[in-house]
């Protein structure tokens, strides 16, 4: 028996297996249970495994997400880099462009508050040489520009129009050797030539020696040259040195450094009074910008009335003054000066303008009626 | 006769087993499994689901075993754990791969097992004996109502075939040395 078992031994386990397995799924098909512990085993000796496999996946998958989402940062930044460089140009141009509509700002304020008649030119050149110093200004001789004519800043006196093209100007600076102007000082009223010396600066020349003038005050411009009218600043004294019969003045001009882009041609100069006070700077006051962190304050019924901006009263001379007066009262008559045949109907000069020769409240008196000129004699025949 | 194209064992004395480490007879299972497992879940490797790796790994050891009781040993315990891995009644891959195990292992010691062609066709039959016999049991025993799909099963049993002569020259290598 024993024999025939072993040498069927094969077989014999096989049909065990066979039968074991097919009692196996038999039991469960019947009873609709599962056999858990085979299960268990079987699912605890893959799981490590797999555990540790999807661990290693992850983490290679995180390293070369990682590796991709730091090589698109890098590009991302790249990318921002440039952008920032192009925006940094941008916002140079946008200030560029906000300091020229500052000064231009200047410039017409400058214009409003001064009677001489002005015409407004861009600085198109300069031509510094060793001894020389001009600008090139846009405006000709089509805008009216002459040779000789002014050419000023608010800040000061640039120079003079030294030769006048149909479309273009050439402009002697005030630091040239060439140039020069009469000039007052501010506070004496000392008398002299301003003359530059080829660099930064220039010299207040034929002062004489006693004459009091202190260093740090201005000098303004005296009228005196027929170029530029009296009045407008002309620069600030650095150093005064006494002379055997003249003193030594240096003067730093304020108004060269201002003129790099723009710059008014006087075309019709009329002279002012030299102030007490030396010039307020120029800048133009910005309000605070409207954002989030500053709003704008509500429109209340009792707030105040807003402040009109107040400039400082133009400092006229006595014809300046009584020009102004009989240009105002003209305007009311609608007369345009320069206009008529001569010994046409003149504007009545002593008709009261409030505001102008009367109280601000008084009723305008009714004009007189215009005096007729004398008829002029008839030749006799 | 050369004796790379010989395909028949002439005695019982030119019979060889191949000897292997312990380890390789559980991580190669193992890992038959886990691929068969763990793959399909990733679309890129969702084919994976159609080659039977621990049928293949069951084949090779048995054939190179040249013992039937051991090819018996590893189908049983390969397809046994092939059902508690797939939720299905546990005894049908237990089985079937018992069966082929066995079978392998009495066709290993006729034929020369390390011959490329030897082992495409018993790869080949095999899969399809495993494959019918799957068929027959879930109709008899689970009665359920599975259709037999031969031509898809045969482009299937060429595929395994091509795949597990690949397989059987990589788990050569795993040999011992005598």
């Amino acid at each position: 028996m024993e024999s025939i078992l072993y040498r069927y031994r094969n077989i014999t386990v096989l049909l065990m297996a066979i039968f074991a397995q097919i009692v196996l799924l038999a039991w469960q098909v019947r009873n609709d249970s599962d056999i858990p512990l085979v299960r268990v085993w079987a699912v605890t000796a893959v799981t490590p495994v797999a555990s540790g496999i999807e661990t290693v996946r992850n983490g290679t998958t995180g390293f070369f997400s990682n590796y991709l989402e730091f090589k698109n940062a890098r590009q991302q930044s790249s990318q921002l880099k440039a952008e920032l460089d192009r925006l940094r140009i941008e916002n140079q141009l946008l200030k560029n462009d906000l300091d020229s509509a500052q000064r231009a700002s200047e410039l017409a304020g400058f214009q409003k508050r001064t009677l001489s008649k002005m015409l407004g030119a861009r600085v198109i050149g300069s031509t510094p040489g060793a001894n020389s110093r001009s600008l090139l200004i846009d405006r000709g001789s089509t805008s009216g520009v002459r040779r000789g004519m002014a050419v000023v800043v608010p800040d000061g006196i640039v120079g003079r129009v030294l030769t006048v093209f149909p479309l273009a100007s050439q402009v002697l600076s005030v630091t040239d050797p060439g140039f020069a102007a009469g000039v007052e000082s501010q506070k004496n009223h000392v008398h002299g030539v301003l003359k530059g010396v080829g660099n930064s600066v220039a010299r207040v020349d034929y002062v004489a020696t006693g004459q009091k003038v202190e260093v740090g005050e201005m000098f303004y411009t005296s009228g005196e040259d027929r170029i530029f009218p009296k009045g407008l600043p002309v620069g600030k004294v650095t150093s005064v040195q006494e002379g055997s019969n003249f003193q030594d003045i240096i003067v730093e001009p304020t108004g060269a450094e201002s003129a790099a882009e723009e710059v008014l041609v006087i075309l019709d100069p009329v002279h002012q009074a030299i102030p007490d006070a030396p010039p307020a700077e120029s800048g133009v006051f910005l309000a605070p910008d409207v954002t989030p962190e500053n709003p704008p304050a509500p429109a209340s019924p009792d707030a105040p009335a807003p402040q009109t901006s107040s400039l400082a009263p133009n400092v006229m001379t006595t014809a300046g003054k009584l020009m102004d007066q009989y240009r105002k009262i003209g305007d009311a008559q609608k007369h345009v000066y320069g206009e008529g045949l001569p010994g046409s109907i003149p504007p009545n000069f002593n008709l009261k303008v409030p505001g102008v020769n009367a109280p601000a409240d008084a009723a305008p008196q009714a004009a007189a009626p215009p005096v007729k000129p004398a008829s002029a004699p008839q030749p006799k025949p | 006769m050369d004796h790379s194209a010989r395909i028949m064992v002439d005695n019982a004395r030119e019979v060889r087993r191949a000897t292997y480490p312990v380890w390789v007879f559980f991580a190669v299972p193992l890992i038959a499994l886990l691929i068969q497992v763990y793959l399909p879940l990733f679309q890129t490797f969702a084919f994976v689901s159609r080659i039977d790796l621990p049928l293949l790994v069951t084949i090779y050891f048995a054939l190179m075993r040249r013992s039937q009781l051991r090819g018996l040993g590893i189908g049983v315990a390969l397809g046994l754990a092939q059902d508690s891995l797939f939720q299905q009644p546990i005894g049908m891959y237990g089985l079937c791969k018992t069966l082929v195990g066995y079978f392998s292992a009495s066709v290993g010691m006729q034929f020369d097992v390390e011959h490329a062609l030897v082992r495409t066709v018993l790869c080949f039959v095999f899969y399809l004996f495993h494959q019918f016999l799957y068929w027959v049991l879930q109709r008899s025993l689970l009665d359920q109502p599975a259709m037999l799909n031969i031509r898809a099963d045969l482009i299937l049993a060429v595929v395994n075939a091509v795949i597990g002569v690949a397989l059987f020259h990589f788990l050569d290598k795993l040999r011992s040395r005598e």
